[in-house]
């Protein structure tokens, strides 16, 4: 599995890594792409209750958006990531509710964080300026 | 945090934001809560976008990220060019309106359009315009056509700058901050920091000084002066201020903006008996002109206008579903005003040629056929009146107080208490005398905007109150004005804030503790001012016990302001870090290194009270300096 540590202390909030992580779902793999293609980002950098915190899908060990999907359409893929099946899916935001970390945002289907799984390494880890964003496998 | 976005000391404010909330109509605050986190490499000026190499950013918290630009630029060289540049849009704004107003004097063309012959001819002797042989008009359109000549003039100095101390002068002209031309100081700021120029920091900041002085010294003063020409030199009268001054029964107009020649023209259309028919026709008990912003102040000042609020209300303004029409010109105009106009019956109208709002209805404003467009302006906003959608909500909020302290009537305050037998009138002696004796500590400007990073109008009015206490007597311009009327400072019963000192001085001259002296570009009364008492005490301004503040600012404008009166000699303490935090170099120049070359500097300094503390210090440093 691929964990991705966020260091609050280093995130200076510029957000690189949320355009990154659009870009890096476009079929251009570009910026430009990404907005005409609509794509949100996996990774949002927010403040919530004064303190800054990025929401991200964990690949936490008992997912809730798999447990309320009441058509089953998510499910854990062996390298641990959150995978839909957009065939199921009836887009009713369970999921979306579901999800302790904020992780979820429905685009027409639920986005999670795919760990960049067909690239080389998570492109919102490889943008971010500061480092914030550790990657570790686990 | 989430409940409560709108973080104001002001009644009105507060009942008007929850109104919005319920009718899901997103304010400043909203969008300001939207906004976090907001990035850290811009708001420390670490962030270059002046070559499409770029967008550069030193990282300074991780030990591996990049220490300098693409083309080598350190963080110096990045936060230093974008404070200079941001210091020249500022000159930009203040001193295209002073131009806007010299050609407004040039094309007055009628004598009845010069309101203030007098300063006519004061200003006319001050630049050596022969006036013997030649009519009103004739002075006007030489002057105007002289002022016009400041922007764009190949040789010499401004002409202003003649009204400093000598010493300050003398310095300018050793330092090489004595501005030529206006435009040419904002160009040569452009150029210098265009890549691959200047990467001196001390260089960068020493040009963005001569563009801060060729505003103050320059446009500002020349915005102010030629103001006074046309519109008449503010003198003291009672007003109303806040969110309460709309009239339910009334023809509401909002005038918001800056510059006067648009909103003396709606007052005047406003009063025209044709269009007061036609509004009782309507159904309307009358019109009820009342200004925002700085236009505000403008016509407060002039006309005795009520003030309707500050930058942070504008919204709110029309959320009392209350404004027929919010007629706006240039400058701290929210783009998001079109947005909450669409929800009521309110009719945006923007006039200037230099700031369209997708959304509103343009109607071009020209000084030539200035009361027949306000006419039709005018006309607009009552037929208009009918068309109330929602249930109207105006809070009773609203307080009153003297204001108008142009320099002038400040000097009439003082006659006031002057022995014409023993001294002449006219003088500043008896402040001096005041401030000598150490009746009056000292004095203090507290001016600008409001920001979302402070909590709205209490840094201001905290800030007052905690100098008032001090036996600093404080000057206001801008959004601070607002803060302080509102929180009724303006009001003689504001001696109670006072010291025993102030409240004396306050008694003996009829006036206020905290004087509204205008609108920001009016700053430059204040620098008149100073510059009055230093010359009448044969010292520098940066010897005098006074200081400034912005505790709430957030304009490119506020930071060429702050800048020049740095570079007047005073200490000023601004309660925002402006965007050079990201270079220690650059902070400690602004904030420590300029005070040996210049005699003023800046302070960062976000909560109030301590701010006070450090004015009176200061205050008092000088007053030990000079011996008094």
């Amino acid at each position: 599995m691929v964990k991705i540590l966020f260091e609050k202390d280093k995130c200076l909030g510029c957000k690189t890594c949320e355009l990154a992580c659009a870009a890096a779902h476009s079929k251009t793999r570009s910026l430009l792409g990404a907005i005409k293609e609509k794509k949100v980002p996996r990774i949002r950098i927010k403040v919530k209750n004064g303190k800054l915190r990025a929401e991200q899908c964990t690949l936490c060990s008992s997912p809730r958006c798999i447990e309320v999907c009441p058509v089953g359409a998510l499910n854990r893929s062996k390298s641990g990531i959150i995978k839909v099946n957009t065939l199921l899916c009836t887009m009713c935001g369970l999921c979306q509710e579901a999800c302790p970390f904020g992780a979820i945002v429905l685009s027409d289907y639920p986005t999670v964080c795919d760990r960049c799984i067909e690239m080389d390494e998570p492109f919102c880890a490889k943008a971010c300026p500061t480092r914030a964003l550790e990657v570790k496998a686990v | 945090m989430e409940n409560c976005a709108c973080n104001t000391c002001d009644a009105a404010t507060k009942k008007l934001y929850e109104k919005a909330k319920s009718e899901r109509i997103d304010t400043i605050w909203d969008r300001a809560l939207a906004m976090q986190p907001q990035c850290g490499f811009g708001e420390m000026g670490l962030c270059c976008t002046n070559c499409s190499m770029g967008p550069c950013r030193i990282v300074k918290i991780s030990e591996d990220g990049p220490k300098a630009g693409i083309c080598g630029a350190t963080e110096d060289t990045i936060t230093s060019r974008n404070f200079a540049r941001a210091v020249a849009a500022g000159a930009a704004a203040h001193s295209d309106h002073g131009r806007d107003i010299a050609l407004a004097l040039y094309h007055a063309g009628d004598k009845t359009r010069i309101r203030n012959e007098e300063k006519l001819f004061k200003i006319a002797g001050e630049w050596g315009i022969t006036v013997e042989g030649k009519d009103t008009v004739q002075i006007a359109r030489e002057m105007a056509e002289r002022a016009l000549g400041e922007f764009g003039k190949v040789f010499g100095k401004l002409q202003f700058l003649q009204r400093a101390p000598e010493k300050r002068i003398k310095l300018w002209d050793e330092l090489g901050v004595a501005p030529g031309a206006i435009d040419r100081e904002i160009v040569e700021v452009l150029h210098s920091t265009h890549m691959g120029c200047d990467a001196d920091y001390r260089n960068i900041i020493r040009q963005a000084i001569r563009a801060a002085l060729s505003d103050g010294w320059g446009g500002s003063m020349i915005g102010t002066e030629l103001s006074d020409v046309l519109f008449g030199t503010p003198m003291p009268k009672k007003v109303e201020a806040n969110l309460g001054v709309l009239k339910k029964e009334c023809v509401n107009i909002v005038v918001h903006g800056h510059d006067p020649t648009l909103s003396e023209a709606i007052v005047l259309a406003s009063r025209d008996p044709e269009l007061l028919e036609l509004a009782r026709k309507q159904g309307a008990e009358g019109i009820n002109v009342v200004g925002m912003c700085c236009t505000g102040n403008e016509i407060a000042m002039r006309q005795g206008i009520p003030m309707a609020g500050d930058f942070f209300q504008q919204e709110l303004a029309i959320v009392t579903g209350a404004v027929e029409a919010m007629i706006v010109d240039v400058q701290c105009i929210m783009p998001s005003l079109a947005t909450v106009a669409k929800c009521y019956h309110t009719k945006l109208i923007t006039t200037s040629p230099k700031a369209k709002i997708p959304g509103a209805i343009h109607i071009e404003f020209n000084e030539q056929k200035s009361l027949e467009i306000a006419r039709r302006i005018v006309k607009d906003a009552v037929m208009n009146f009918k068309n109330r959608k929602v249930e109207v909500f105006i809070p009773d909020d609203k307080s009153e107080g003297r204001i108008g302290y142009s320099f002038e009537a400040i000097i009439k305050a003082l006659d006031r208490v002057t022995n014409s037998f023993a001294h002449p009138s006219g003088t500043v002696k008896p402040l001096v005398d005041a401030i000598k004796s150490g009746v009056l500590r000292g004095a203090a400007a507290i001016v600008g905007c409001n920001n979302h990073r402070q909590p709205h109008n209490t840094c201001h009015v905290t800030l007052a109150k905690e100098l008032l206490k001090r036996d600093i007597i404080v000057v206001t311009t801008g959004c601070g004005a607002h803060a302080c009327i509102k929180a009724g400072l303006m009001d003689k019963d504001a001696r109670k804030y006072c010291g025993k000192g102030l409240a004396t001085v306050c008694e003996l001259l009829d006036i206020p503790p905290v004087l509204h002296m205008g609108s920001c570009v009016d700053i430059s009364r204040i620098l008149v001012l100073l510059s009055e008492v230093a010359k009448y005490m044969g010292v520098d301004i940066s010897d005098l016990p006074v200081a400034a503040a912005a505790p709430e600012w957030m304009s490119e404008k506020a930071q060429s302001i702050g800048l020049y009166a740095v570079a007047s000699g005073v200490y000023v303490i601004l309660g925002v870090p402006p965007a050079v935090t990201g270079s220690e170099n650059v902070t400690g120049y602004l904030t420590k290194g300029l005070e040996s070359v210049l005699g003023g500097r800046f302070e960062i300094e976000n909560d109030p009270v301590e701010a006070a503390a450090k004015i009176a210090a200061h205050v008092e440093n000088r007053r030990k300096r000079l011996g008094i």
